[in-house]
């Protein structure tokens, strides 16, 4: 099946009803199990659906799969077994139809493009033509932020900056689904809590679906609808913790009692999930 | 792109076989096709009655054109029985080995005047500043062609020949040490500071160990250019050495043409025996050092 | 790949552009006072016969710089004659082709899994062979003219270029790639998109290399047999004894090998503005 090359952008609007994502009873082996020790798993029959335009946070351990769980979501790997469907399709086909956008923990821009070269790059692959797609990224740059510095090269913009252009990339051609693997890991306390309300306003405005894989245990509860709490070997789901935190979320958000009772009860089954290691 | 996660089927063919026997293969091959390529080459301008004559270079009765036809695609197995023959051996093997051994003296010598220097170059800034640009800008020279200069004026063949290895190796080896030398981390640095270490310690047990992937580097480039310099001043009247071989077996014409070759292969071998050499004396040194092994050059 | 570089980008606004000014320029020629006082310096001593003492040379086997200088100015013409359309070019068509070979080849290996295995190693090992070797075959094939020497030097020259461009091309980190994956760029997109731009800082790096080789080769080749070029005119004066004109040759030799250098690194900056060696600290 060819990529779909489309010259307009598709509505924001999910057009099936149904979950976004569905999981069902997928595993992830690594490597052949015929040798001594076997493959290593990293997922094991892991089942999820996320809603549309709901906003999910993966949570737990270093080796409880939920990075390898989001590039199953978006076919850069194949899973072992069980069944993935992303917008009703297999997940090969959503990425052929450019139906998500993924953004990883550094901000993976390329050096020779100016910053909007770079967030026009999606749309350069599905040949929108120039002066659709120029439109676009400033758009973009504007939702972010960073409008002022279009010109720009990404090594003359700081690590949050430099996030904000990855996002506004992965958003450029309006996917339904938005993957990120611990975009702001890498940044300070103060730019992470500015960005998770940037992101916030984002997700609001263009009203995608968001998978969020973060080792921060405030950033889950700040950012999402639900929170997936994952245990590792095998990775598997241990919880799901639903966030009844009122929306709009501020700053005011961080300073409620349900807000650290939340994150408590999260810390609470994080250790316990340690304590299954033994 | 996307790794396949389902279980691999046991590997079948070529994907199964190590590294090394592919290169071997790949090898293999291609002497194969040069040999069918110089068998068809000879089969196609050669009439039978002189083939046996233009290999074995026996027969008089060749006319000249046709000998000189086949030095440019010989049979590699004519080459290598010219390798195999004990009468070449002098000329051959030997004249290899004199060749080597003046460049692996000179690269010695090269090598450590080059790392002398740059320890001493990175202690004192003026040094650096004022000789840096010459270190740097010979890189772009063309050394080697110094190399008939040095024989003329010395008239001594070995030593020319050592002198030119190490003029070739000092080179490299002082820009790539000073490199190597000053690409330490701060942090290591801070660290070393705060141990209270002296300024030889900290370059004992930081800097120097830090600086040899680069030394080795540049000590790959400079075991090539080694045995290069050493055959060129050979090309200028020399009476010794593979550079010799190589020019009066051309000189001598098409009755050397397996000399010729054969020549040229060892000297091929010289410098790729070289180079591996100091690969594998890499190999062993930096495996000490894990810590310091740049992955990202490999 | 651009990570987050917090060294860099202490302020939380971007840097302002490099620009330079007079400061910058000062410094540069302040940087260039010592150099040029050692080069005249040893310039002086060599013409006192100092380096004659020390060395216990006599004026035919080491010529004075004033005479070398007489025999450049008086055969300027031949120097020029021999360094531009003859030693230059054929290091230049040399490296180009070579270059040009050496990154189809990388392409080549790169998409044919065996021959990535069993080739690039091969290819790579020309890089340790002294291929000045090959200088008499190449003229028994292509005459005694330009052509064989720029055998020899694409011969030289496609080695850096195939190892180069391999690892510009082809070892990319995972993300970027991913990237692409990720909003489905065929092969062709990703080629042009990503490896050839993160490929031309290390076919610069092979170029760079390449014109010291290419200068050697073209050199050495002519010694061999050649009826025109720097090298002749070097190896021809050093067996008649006339010193002067022999280093003449490779005075020529040594600049036009700079230029050439200097060419290179000239088009590189143009080529990739945006590399980590140009950005200001």
């Amino acid at each position: 099946m060819t990529a779909t090359t489309r010259t307009e952008l598709p509505a924001t609007a999910q057009a099936q009803s149904g979950a976004a994502i569905s999981l069902q009873g997928v595993s992830m082996v690594f490597g052949a199990p015929d040798q001594p020790g076997g493959g290593v798993r990293a997922l094991q029959q892991v089942s999820l659906e996320v809603q549309p335009r709901e906003f999910v946070s993966l949570i737990g351990p270093s080796g409880c799969g939920k990075s390898t769980l989001l590039r199953l979501i978006g076919d850069l790997l194949s899973p072992t077994e069980g069944t993935i469907l992303v917008n009703g399709k297999s997940p090969r086909q959503a990425r052929l139809s450019r139906e998500y956008g993924i953004v990883f923990q550094q901000p993976v821009l390329y050096d020779w493009r100016t910053v909007i070269q770079n967030v026009q790059l999606p749309l350069e692959v599905m040949k929108v033509p120039r002066a659709e797609r120029e439109e676009r990224a400033r758009q973009l740059l504007r939702l972010v932020g960073l409008a002022e510095f279009a010109q720009r090269y990404p090594w003359e913009l700081s690590g949050g900056m430099q996030q904000r252009v990855s996002i506004a990339r992965a958003l450029s051609f309006r996917p339904l689904l938005l993957l990120m693997d611990e975009p702001f890991g890498a940044l300070d306390e103060m730019t992470r809590e500015r960005l998770n309300r940037e992101l916030l306003d984002i997700w609001a405005e263009t009203g995608t679906t968001v998978v969020f894989v973060t080792h921060s245990i405030a950033e889950a509860v700040f950012l999402s609808d639900r929170v997936v709490v994952m245990s590792p070997r095998p990775g598997r789901i241990e919880t799901v913790i639903p966030v009844d935190l009122p929306r709009p979320r501020g700053p005011e958000t961080r300073e409620l009692p349900r807000f650290f009772a939340l994150i408590a009860e999260i810390r609470h089954n994080l250790r316990e999930v340690e304590h299954h290691e033994g | 792109m996307a790794a396949a996660s389902t279980p691999r089927p046991r590997a079948l063919g070529l994907a199964a076989l190590p590294d090394a026997l592919v290169v071997l293969l790949v090898a293999l091959a291609l002497v194969a096709l040069w040999q069918l390529a110089a068998w068809l080459y000879l089969t196609a301008t050669v009439p039978p009655e002189f083939r046996e004559g233009v290999i074995t270079g026996a027969d008089t009765r060749v006319p000249a054109e046709l000998r000189v036809e086949q030095m440019k695609l010989p049979l590699p197995s004519m080459i290598l029985a010219a390798l195999a023959n004990p009468d070449n051996a002098d000329q051959l093997w030997l004249a290899g080995l004199t060749t080597l051994r003046s460049a692996v003296l000179g690269f010695a010598v090269g090598a450590t005047v080059g790392f002398l220097l740059a320890l001493a170059m990175a202690q004192a800034t003026v040094l650096e500043r004022g000789l840096l640009p010459y270190v740097i800008a010979s890189q772009m020279i063309p050394v080697i062609a110094l190399g008939p200069i040095v024989y003329s004026i010395f008239k001594d063949e070995e030593l020319s020949r050592v002198l030119i290895a190490a003029y070739v190796t000092f080179f490299p080896v002082t820009v790539n040490t000073l490199k190597g030398l000053r690409s330490v981390d701060p942090n290591s640095l801070a660290l070393m500071d705060s141990y209270a270490a002296s300024r030889w310690q900290v370059y004992r047990k930081l800097r120097i160990p830090a600086a040899l992937p680069y030394v080795f580097q540049a000590l790959k480039i400079a075991a090539t250019a080694s045995v290069i310099g050493a055959i060129v001043v050979e090309l200028m009247g020399a009476q010794h050495g593979i550079g010799v071989t190589i020019l009066r077996t051309q000189y001598y014409g098409p009755a050397n043409a397996y000399k010729l070759w054969g020549a040229i292969v060892v000297a091929s071998l010289l410098g790729l025996l070289f180079f591996q050499l100091v690969a594998v004396v890499e190999r062993l040194v930096l495996a000490w050092q894990p810590e310091f092994r740049r992955g990202r050059h490999r | 790949m651009s990570s987050a570089r917090p060294a860099a980008a202490a302020q939380p606004s971007a840097a302002p552009r490099p620009r330079a000014g007079g400061a910058a320029l000062r410094a540069r020629l302040q940087g260039w006072g010592l150099p040029s006082a050692i080069f005249v310096a040893l310039l002086a001593l060599w013409e006192s016969s100092a380096i004659h003492g020390a060395l216990g040379l006599k004026e035919y086997q080491l010529p004075y710089p004033s005479q070398i200088a007489q025999a450049i100015i008086d055969r300027r013409e031949v120097l020029l004659q021999d360094a531009i359309p003859y030693t230059g070019l054929e290091a230049l068509v040399g490296l180009i082709l070579g270059g040009l070979l050496g990154f189809a080849c990388s392409v080549l290996f790169a998409n044919v899994p065996f021959l990535r295995r069993g080739a690039l190693p091969i290819a790579a090992s020309l890089n340790s062979i002294p291929i000045i070797a090959i200088a008499p075959i190449a003229v028994l094939w292509l005459g005694f003219g330009q052509p064989s020497k720029i055998a020899v030097v694409t011969l030289m020259t496609f080695a850096p270029m195939v190892v180069n461009a391999f690892k510009g091309l082809y070892s990319i980190d995972p993300q970027p790639l991913e990237l692409m994956e990720s909003i489905a760029a065929n092969p062709w997109q990703v080629f042009v998109k990503l490896r050839l731009p993160h490929s031309l800082p290390y076919v610069f790096q092979a170029l760079k290399v390449g014109t010291t080789l290419a200068m050697i080769g073209a050199l050495v080749a002519e010694f061999f047999n050649a009826e025109h070029g720097l090298g002749v005119t070097l190896s021809n004066n050093i067996q008649v004894a006339k010193m002067p004109m022999a280093w003449a040759a490779i005075v020529v030799a040594a600049v036009l090998g700079l230029l050439f250098f200097a060419v290179v690194s000239l088009l590189e900056r143009a080529a990739i503005p945006w590399h980590v060696s140009y950005r200001k600290r």
